[in-house]
């Protein structure tokens, strides 16, 4: 092999077609010599080794502007991601800051409200119709609802029959509100009667905030609640889903259960009534923002 | 072993300078690193012929370095700038790998 290829470096052997003997040739005569080196005596000179030795030195710096320009683009794209996922962390607690603010205000209104009032039982039913409404954060017994995605299917294009979508979390809430629960939160997220559980694409927003696998329903509901809901249309569904589709679904009764209170939804056209005896509230409806 | 110094100094130069690409030469990189590879290694293969040529060493890269950029730029005009990278590589390949089989026959002769 060795021995054919120095002797005859012309004279190829043929491949077939051309296609494949434009190949042969790229292989078995990579430079572009003449063929007869000894036709054209080669000159050494001071000028041409110089210009051999900047041709050299651009090369090695054209290798090493490349691994340089290669190295410092992939941490610049990881660099960006960890500073979206750094603001997105900043304004989140940015957000529950706020809402602690919020809530702790709300309360301060409330103990003031009682004060004004003066009368207990009033407050007292003012406290009760705020909770029901789920402005308060309230506690009690209650069940603990747990449903979670099942594993993914091992061919990604079949549809993921084991994921949790939002009509699931709407079902088993509705199935809890006519159970008589109180108070219902999904990932300590308190829901109210203008609550909204939808699907953005695969993610599940209540109230337009996100929920994450796996879900947590907490209600708080007359004492049995666990043990009726278990024994629900509902729950004998969620167990087929488990059974088949390998989607996780647990159903606990749990004590002392604490639920948040739900953020006070804007009123955008309502105002409030004003009790009699007070002065009209010249700036009506905006009062309500 | 005036090119191997030349070409230390020159990773050196670029490990100093550190230079930043501008956005038009970018597209260029990859296919003048080709190039660039491909010129060394047929010139340590040339040596080690000793059918060395200092001449033909600098023109060919030269040229290679542009005949390369050009069939990019062209294939960036005409919409296949990929195609015409992949076929660029392709055939420096092919030449990088040669050229390496026959330095290895004269350094181990196997």
């Amino acid at each position: 092999m060795r021995r054919r290829y120095e002797d005859e470096p012309d004279k190829q052997r043929g491949f077939g077609p051309v296609a494949v003997d434009l190949l042969a040739s790229f292989w078995h005569n990579p430079l572009d010599y003449d063929t007869d080196a000894a036709k054209r005596p080669i000159r050494r000179t001071r000028f041409t080794r110089a210009l051999t030795a900047v041709t050299a030195a651009a090369i090695g710096f054209l290798l090493v502007v490349a691994y340089q320009h290669t190295i410092a683009a992939a941490p610049a794209n990881a660099e960006i991601r960890d500073q979206l996922i750094a603001d997105i962390n900043t304004r989140q607690a940015e957000t529950d800051r706020m809402q602690d603010d919020a809530e702790q205000l709300g309360e301060d209104v409330e103990n003031l409200r009682d004060e004004l009032l003066g009368n207990d039982a009033e407050a007292a039913e003012l406290d009760d119709q705020a909770a029901l409404a789920g402005l308060a954060a309230v506690e009690g017994d209650g069940v603990t609802v747990t449903v979670s995605d099942g594993p993914e299917p091992e061919d990604p294009a079949a549809q993921d029959l084991g994921r949790v979508i939002d009509r699931d979390i709407q079902t088993i809430v509705n199935t809890l509100w006519s159970l008589g629960a109180e108070a219902i939160a999904i990932d300590d997220q308190r829901l109210t009667a203008t609550s909204a559980i939808r699907a953005a694409g695969a993610a599940i927003l209540v109230d337009f905030r996100p929920v994450t696998n796996p879900y947590t329903i907490t209600a708080i509901g007359p004492p049995d609640l666990a043990r009726e809901f278990n024994a629900t249309p509902t729950a004998h569904t969620f167990d087929n889903y488990s059974n088949d589709y390998g989607l996780g679904f647990t159903v606990k009764a749990t004590d002392d259960l604490t639920l948040p209170a739900a953020p006070a939804p804007p009123l955008d056209n309502a105002a409030p009534l004003l009790p009699p005896g007070s002065a009209p509230d010249p700036s009506g409806s905006e009062s309500g923002r | 072993m005036i090119a191997a110094l030349a070409l230390a100094v020159g990773i050196a130069l670029g490990v100093f300078l550190d230079p930043d690409v501008p956005l038009w030469l970018q597209p260029y990189l990859p296919i003048a690193v080709i190039a660039a590879l491909d010129s060394v290694f047929g010139g340590v293969r040339a040596r080690l012929d000793k059918k060395f040529d200092d001449k033909q060493f600098v023109v060919s890269f030269i040229s290679n370095v542009l005949i390369a950029a050009l069939i990019v730029y062209l294939g960036d005009q005409l919409g296949v700038g990929s195609q015409l990278s992949t076929g660029v590589v392709v055939v420096l390949g092919i030449r990088i790998f040669s050229n390496a089989a026959a330095i290895r026959r004269h350094l181990f002769s196997a």
